[in-house]
């Protein structure tokens, strides 16, 4: 198998091939315990147990569906309610002007109309899509393959300006934050390998274009 | 088989592009539509065939507008005068105008002169004109300064939505807005009906 | 009582109560899955086109495509939304008549020259939109029939004759010509003729029978001559046998507690329906209130079809033509006879011939089934009984085509008698006072004709206003005596079929285009104006004899010689007419001047003597009777079974046939038959099964050489050896519309010992294994067992005025409980009452309805598949068994629901509810869903599945009504409660701050219903007559179970019926399912 072609410069991480879910698993916890900061998992199909290995938070999407969904159902409710009892009301069959009966049908669609789509886009944005600047490094995890990177911080390996900024007066360095095991390749090429990943490589950010 | 290159097949993405091009698109045409709408005649000025200058006769000569549209107080048309209104003075006054001589060719031939019609509702619309004088409304706040106008223009949009803002009491000229409400003892909501067969019969 | 389907343990089939065809009688109708499956498709979602349906539909072919070409048509005219707006003109007149308001209506006085109905003219910018009847005229009190409805669409007619026309005799061709041409060939025709004749119809105008008189009488041998096939010729004969004078009395059915009808269909289409409808509603009128002290008229009706009169009878037997004398006589025999009433019961001239009327004998010689016979023989007896105890209260009619049988005469002169021994004469029969001044236009008088043209004694024929072309048949040699006459004029709307052999076809005007006076009682002046200038090229009758007095330079004298002598102009008759007035200034003892007179009595109409004279309170006296014209009643003969035979009758809506080629009185649906756009052979339920016939067979009839083929209509409640059908049908020569409505039975007419016979022919009928689907509306609102019409006996009404008005379950709409507040209804709030013991079927405001709201013709393709457009229509439900059924008619109109269905389905909310309790219709808005239409439980609501506006073209759009909007295809109508009259009463009396009265509204069915069983009103206003209906006790509304809340209720229709509380009529509303 070729090595990924590393068109960009910017080191995305090192990654270790796994052969089964449960590997991947015990991998993950313990990569979770050695403190890394930066890494994923990565795997076909669901994995019991492994977000909570990789210390992931619970996503913000169900706040977005529920408060999109509840501005739809007061657009809907709300605008039936004006249109019929404010703005011109008329009386149609005998129902009173706020027949709020009638108004259910209309209500519940813009609730699952508004919570719909804005799940839909608040996911991908979640997602990072359309996402133009990475590509999978191994087309393999969707398929057979797991994984687990251990990422380079973003700006990893590049001259960095970024340590030390004149604040006008005086050049002051950037406060390094501890964010855990500082990310170096060689040493996670060999913890991974010591986690008993095959196929260990590093690889680079290739965008799509 | 597995993919041997870590590229996908399909070249790189279109899908945002196309997903922007149509909602820009569809952005534009909404905002056309609301910029250009399609069914109003307001400003419509067309020629006449006798260039009748409302500014002359209302305004200089201070003629009143039910002098010649003399049904407006009992019925529903205001009517367009009779030539015979016309030649109540142009079997005298100013005969050397071509304008005038036409006119008088016109009442002698037994012709009525085909006005171009600038205000025009639709046949499903029943607008009576004597109710609204009947409550003290102006002939201005619908047809606007006729007095000033050489060429009659339409001046307001006549559609449903501006009729109903008046019988709301949101657009009521003032004075019609104050007697009605003394009227009917209603000092809020609405100040003409606004059921469907009002107008539409 | 009749007997009932027994109910016994083992049947289990109980037939419903209210039934529209006989066949929901039988148990297979129901068990039948195809036939409930058909009758369950209100809608028909199967497409209509399919072939087995083409084929059914009409053996002459129809047009199938006709509705793929319409659906193309339209695609191509789909329009762009950036055209240019186009130009639209707007034309003032040149010199505007003072009386004329763009928008404004003039109502102008008029009559009816044929039926003598005074009318006001709703006149928009100067032409006539609506008749309605003028309430200052003593015989119709301010209604009108179906008839004098649709008249003004008669003067819009497009193939109405434009411009004077010379015809060949010999090819038939045609040629245009000027009046001056026709004027100057006539006249010098008349110079040199002395053996002139002038038919007409009959004419009523003082001043034009003078002016005929003074013109026949400038030849040597002139005679005017009038004939109408339909002519009262036996009634006025009888009256001069019998009595001496030759009047057509006046009847006053308001002042009878019993009427006999034997044959006369007084509601419908004998001598003056409108009147007598009238006058018949007043005693059927009651008030809960009073229930224990209630008292109805009770009609009793004979006859051999089934007319409205016999459909409102409470008590009606079925007869064949010819019989109605025997049952004269069987009366005459119970009261002379066996109860020895009257001085006449010693009088052995008259005895001798009564005597041989048995009840019993004759009772069981007209009806072979005993139920029947022995039903009958008690009705007889019990009228002889009741007669005689109501002396001077009762009535007793007879005549109209259907019983004009060679006995015609001595029916009259039978009738004549019992009317007299009864008292009646001078109570409810009028010969003195008031009669009727109209010449009898018999037939008498057009036989003597026919031979002098036979004979070669008639050089100029001039005809006006009347068809013997048609209206005669072949039989009476009619047309074969046209041949010898050398010079024929005929004045006429139409080439007709006796225009057809005339050198000269000269265009009439419409009555409405014309001056003219009436004066249709003795006390009674009207005056008819023209309400239109000549819409073509058209001359009156009147002006035409004037002309040619003066071009021909005739000798003629008095008025007539004067006009023609002065100064020539265009309006002689007007001249003459105003002249003659004069003679009625005087008459009437004005103390005005002539001329303000003459303005009055325009305004108003009429004038009625009587009550110039202070004569209203007079009674007439009665006519005392010769008993000697008793020797023309025949002695009693039992008739030989002869099979079927043959009953001619009208139809309300299309009488005589003159207005054949009138789109609104074709499709308006026959009361009984509820049939549309042709005529049929009716025929009993049992005869059909006997001869293997269903309905819409064709069938051949046959007698003396003349055969006819028609469609079956099973028609309940015939005798049986009787079958009987319309008249005024099959003309070809009568315009586009006429020609395709039915087949001409004018042919079976003919002439026994110098009579004009039109029934009791014996015919043969033989099927010819054809099929025409006649259009009925009749199947199309079937109440599948739910109860939507009510009826009781009196006894029961007096017991409990509320009887049977339960709804099952028991739910009064006011009572039942919801879940959110009413609607207030503050201000008005419109509601109607409709009186089913008042309502008599007669359709005009079916017609009325159509002219006020532009209801379209939808023709008689679209009606067979339920697409008829009337916005009311009366149901009509028999009730008991198929042989004697009773019958009720109910108005069904759109109810204005509180919780209307179909405004809650309505996508675009073009329907909705007005804050007067209206429900609207926004026709602009309606976007053609058709939601509405499925959801109405009432099926009012009517789709425009065409452009059917279309059909009005030409001159035809003239009679559009401009205040209210006429609708193109794809959008929903129904009843509006005339919104269009609401708004203008309520502007009427806006500004000086009243409310709207009774007195200020009237919706256009409640204004020309005959009998007022339609009350419309403001049911917040408890003054009004609506409220109180709504109040009284027999009020119910139609399916008040799904609690709709209609705003039109119904009273339920009350019986003057013995043997009330028996299965019959205590029955519930069941459909007719099996159960076990």
């Amino acid at each position: 198998m070729s090595h990924a072609e590393s068109k960009g410069p910017e080191l995305a991480g090192v990654v270790g091939f796994f052969s089964s879910p449960e590997t991947l698993l015990k991998a993950t916890q313990k990569t979770r315990e050695a403190k890394y900061k930066h890494f994923d998992a990565y795997s076909p199909f669901p994995i019991h147990g492994l977000e909570k290995a990789q210390g992931l938070k619970r996503s913000p999407l169900p706040y977005v569906t529920f408060l999109a969904g509840l501005t739809g159902g007061c657009i809907g409710f709300g605008f039936q309610y004006w249109t019929s009892a404010i703005n011109w009301p008329l009386n149609v069959g005998g129902k009173p002007f706020n027949s709020w009966p009638a108004f259910i049908p209309v209500t519940f669609e813009l609730t699952v109309l508004l919570a719909g789509l804005s799940t839909v886009g608040a996911m991908f944005f979640l997602n990072g899509l359309p996402n133009i600047k990475k590509k999978a490094f191994d087309p393999g995890i969707t398929r057979d393959k797991f994984a687990l990177m251990i990422e380079a911080p973003p700006g990893f390996g590049q001259a960095s300006d970024d340590d030390e900024y004149f604040d006008g007066v005086t050049p002051v360095k950037k406060k390094v934050v501890d964010t855990g095991t500082a990310f170096e390749v060689s040493s996670a090429t060999s913890f991974l390998k010591g986690l008993g990943a095959t196929d260990i490589k590093t690889v680079y950010n290739e965008g799509w274009f | 088989m597995s993919i041997t290159s870590g590229h996908s097949n399909q070249g790189p993405g279109k899908g945002p592009i196309i997903a922007l091009s149509v909602l820009l698109l569809t952005a534009l045409a909404l905002g056309v539509v609301y910029v250009f709408p399609t069914v109003s005649n307001q400003g419509y000025a067309p020629d006449q065939p006798i260039p009748f200058s409302h500014k002359l006769h209302a305004g200089a000569n201070k003629i009143d507008c039910k002098y010649c549209h003399a049904a407006v107080e009992t019925s529903r048309h205001a009517t367009i005068p009779s030539m015979n209104v016309c030649m109540n003075c142009h079997s005298v006054v100013k005969l050397d105008s071509p304008h005038i001589q036409n006119l008088r060719k016109h009442f002698q031939e037994g012709k009525p002169v085909e006005w171009v019609r600038v205000h025009e509702l639709p046949d499903y619309v029943y607008f009576p004109h004597n109710r609204h004088v009947a409550k003290g409304l102006a002939c201005e706040s619908c047809h606007g300064e006729v007095k000033s106008m050489d060429k009659i223009s339409q001046f307001a949009k006549l559609n449903m939505g501006w009729c109903l803002k008046c019988h709301e009491g949101v657009t009521t000229p003032k004075a019609v807005l104050a007697r009605v409400r003394i009227e009917q003892k209603n000092p809020h909501g609405p100040i003409g009906p606004l059921h469907c067969t009002a107008c539409h019969n | 009582m009749d007997k009932q389907p027994s109910t016994n343990t083992e049947t289990t089939f109980i037939p419903p109560r209210h039934w529209i065809g006989p066949e929901e009688l039988e148990a297979s109708y129901w068990s039948n899955p195809e036939i409930q499956e058909r009758r369950s498709q209100e809608f028909h979602d199967k497409p209509i086109e399919t072939l087995e349906m083409i084929e059914k539909l009409d053996t002459k072919g129809i047009a199938r495509r006709d509705f793929l070409t319409i659906m193309g048509a339209s695609m191509a005219m789909a329009s762009l939304s950036c055209a240019r707006r186009p130009v639209h003109k707007i034309i003032p007149y040149v010199v505007k008549p003072e009386e004329i308001i763009p928008g404004v209506p003039n109502w102008y006085a008029s009559t009816d020259p044929d039926t003598g109905l005074g009318l006001l003219v709703k006149n928009r910018e100067g032409r006539p939109i609506k008749m309605e009847g003028n309430p200052d005229h003593p015989v119709n009190s301010g209604k009108l029939h179906a008839r004098t409805q649709a008249a003004v669409l008669d003067l819009y007619d497009v193939d109405r004759l434009k411009e004077p026309l010379a015809g060949n005799r010999q090819d038939g061709s045609r040629k245009a010509v000027a009046w001056s041409e026709a004027d100057a060939a006539i006249a010098g025709k008349l110079q040199k003729a002395s053996k002139v004749r002038v038919l007409t119809g009959a004419v009523h105008g003082e001043s034009t029978r003078r002016l005929l008189k003074e013109f026949t009488g400038s030849f040597r041998a002139g005679e005017h001559v009038e004939y109408e096939p339909l002519n009262w010729e036996d009634i006025v004969e009888a009256s001069e046998e019998a009595y001496g004078t030759a009047v057509l009395p006046t009847y006053d059915f308001s002042k009878a507690e019993l009427i006999v009808s034997l044959g006369a269909d007084f509601l419908g289409t004998w001598t003056s329906p409108v009147e007598h409808a009238a006058q018949w509603a007043k005693n059927r009128k009651l008030d809960s209130k009073k229930a224990s002290s209630a008292k109805l008229s009770k009609l009793v009706t004979f006859e051999p079809n089934f007319t409205i009169t016999g459909a409102s009878s409470d008590e009606r037997f079925p007869v064949r033509p010819g019989d109605e004398l025997k049952i004269a006589m069987a009366i005459a025999y119970e009261l002379l006879m066996v109860r020895k009433f009257s001085s006449y019961a010693g009088n052995s001239q008259i005895t001798s011939i009564v005597q041989g009327y048995k009840t019993e004998t004759v009772a069981q010689e007209i009806w072979k089934d005993p139920a029947i016979s022995s039903a009958a023989t008690a009705a007889i007896k019990q009228l002889g009984k009741e007669l005689a105890e109501k002396r001077g209260k009762s009535l007793v009619v007879a005549g109209g085509l259907a019983s004009r049988t060679a006995n015609a005469l001595s029916l009259q002169i039978a009738t004549n008698f019992l009317n007299t021994i009864l008292d009646n004469e001078g109570n409810t029969v009028d010969g003195t006072l008031a009669p009727v001044i109209r010449p009898s236009a018999g037939f008498a008088g057009m036989a003597k004709l026919i031979k002098d043209m036979k004979a070669g004694e008639v050089e100029v024929l001039i005809v006006h206003h009347t068809n013997p072309g048609y209206t005669l048949g072949k039989a009476v040699g009619f047309e074969e005596a046209l041949s010898k006459v050398p010079f024929i004029v005929v004045l006429s709307d139409k080439d007709d079929e006796t225009a057809w052999h005339a050198d000269y076809i000269l265009a009439d005007h419409h009555f409405l285009e014309n001056w003219g006076d009436g004066r249709i009682r003795k006390n009674v002046y009207s005056l008819q104006q023209p309400v239109i200038a000549p819409l073509h090229s058209t001359r009156s009758l009147q002006d035409s004899l004037l002309t040619w007095i003066r071009a021909a330079k005739l000798p003629a004298s008095g008025l007539a010689a004067t006009i023609a002598k002065a100064p020539d102009t265009s309006n002689k008759w007007y001249d003459y007419l105003k002249a003659t007035w004069h003679e009625v200034h005087r008459e009437v003892g004005s103390a005005t001047n002539f001329d303000l007179f003459w303005e009055g009595a325009l305004r108003e109409g009429v004038v009625n003597l009587a009550r110039a004279k202070g004569l209203t309170h007079s009674k007439a006296s009665p006519r005392s009777f010769r008993a000697a014209c008793f020797s023309k009643v025949p002695a009693y003969k039992a008739d030989a079974d002869s099979g079927l035979t043959l009953a001619l009758y009208p139809k309300i809506s299309m009488g005589d046939g003159r207005s054949a080629n009138n789109p609104w009185l074709q499709e308006m649906p026959d009361p009984v038959s509820t049939a549309t756009w042709d005529n049929y052979l009716n025929m009993g339920p049992a005869t059909a099964k006997k001869m293997g016939i269903g309905q819409d067979d064709v069938v051949t009839v046959s007698a003396d050489g003349v055969s006819v083929e028609l469609p079956v209509n099973i028609q309940p409640g015939l005798h049986a050896g009787v079958v009987s059908a319309a008249i005024g049908y099959g003309r070809k020569k009568a315009g586009n519309v006429a020609k395709e409505a039915g087949w001409d039975v004018f042919p079976f007419l003919k002439v026994v010992n110098g009579r004009l016979v039109s029934s009791g022919t014996p015919v043969k009928v033989t099927k010819t294994g054809k099929f025409f689907k006649i259009a009925t509306t009749q199947w199309h609102n079937a109440t599948e067992g739910r109860p939507v019409v009510n009826d009781i006996t009196l006894a029961t009404f007096k017991k409990n005025p509320a009887a049977h008005n339960e709804t099952e379950p028991e739910l009064r709409m006011e009572t039942v409980p919801t879940i959110w507040t009413k609607h207030e209804y503050k201000g008005y709030r419109w509601g109607m009452s409709i009186d089913l013991n008042s309502c008599t079927g007669c359709g005009a405001c079916v017609v009325a309805c159509q002219a006020e709201n532009n209801v379209p013709v939808v023709g008689r393709k679209n009606v067979r598949v339920s697409r008829e457009m009337h916005w009311i229509r009366i149901d009509r439900y028999y009730s008991g068994n198929s042989e004697r059924p009773d019958v009720v008619f109910q108005p069904m109109l759109c109810q204005h629901c509180e919780n209307a269905p179909c405004e809650t389905v309505c996508p675009v909310l073009a329907t909705v509810h007005s804050p007067e309790g209206l429900n609207e219709q926004v026709y602009n808005r309606c976007v053609g869903t058709r939601y509405c239409q499925n959801n109405c439980p009432y099926k009012v609501r009517r789709f425009n599945f065409f452009d059917h506006w279309k059909a009005f073209a030409g001159n035809m759009n003239l009679a559009w009504n401009p205040d209210v909007t006429v609708r193109t295809r794809g959008i929903m109508e129904k009843c509006s409660f005339c919104v269009q009259r609401i708004r203008d009463a309520k502007e009427r009396v806006k500004d000086a701050g009243d409310r709207v009265k009774d007195s200020d509204i009237k919706t256009a069915c409640q204004q020309t219903c005959p009998t007022d069983a339609i009350v419309f009103g403001d049911i917040n206003n408890p003054e009004s007559r609506v409220s109180h209906l709504r109040e009284d006790e027999r009020t119910y509304r139609v399916l008040e179970v799904l609690n709709v809340k209609p705003s039109v209720s119904y009273l339920t229709k009350v019986r003057n019926k013995e043997g009330g509380e028996g299965e019959h009529l205590a029955q519930k509303e069941t459909s007719g399912h099996v159960t076990r």
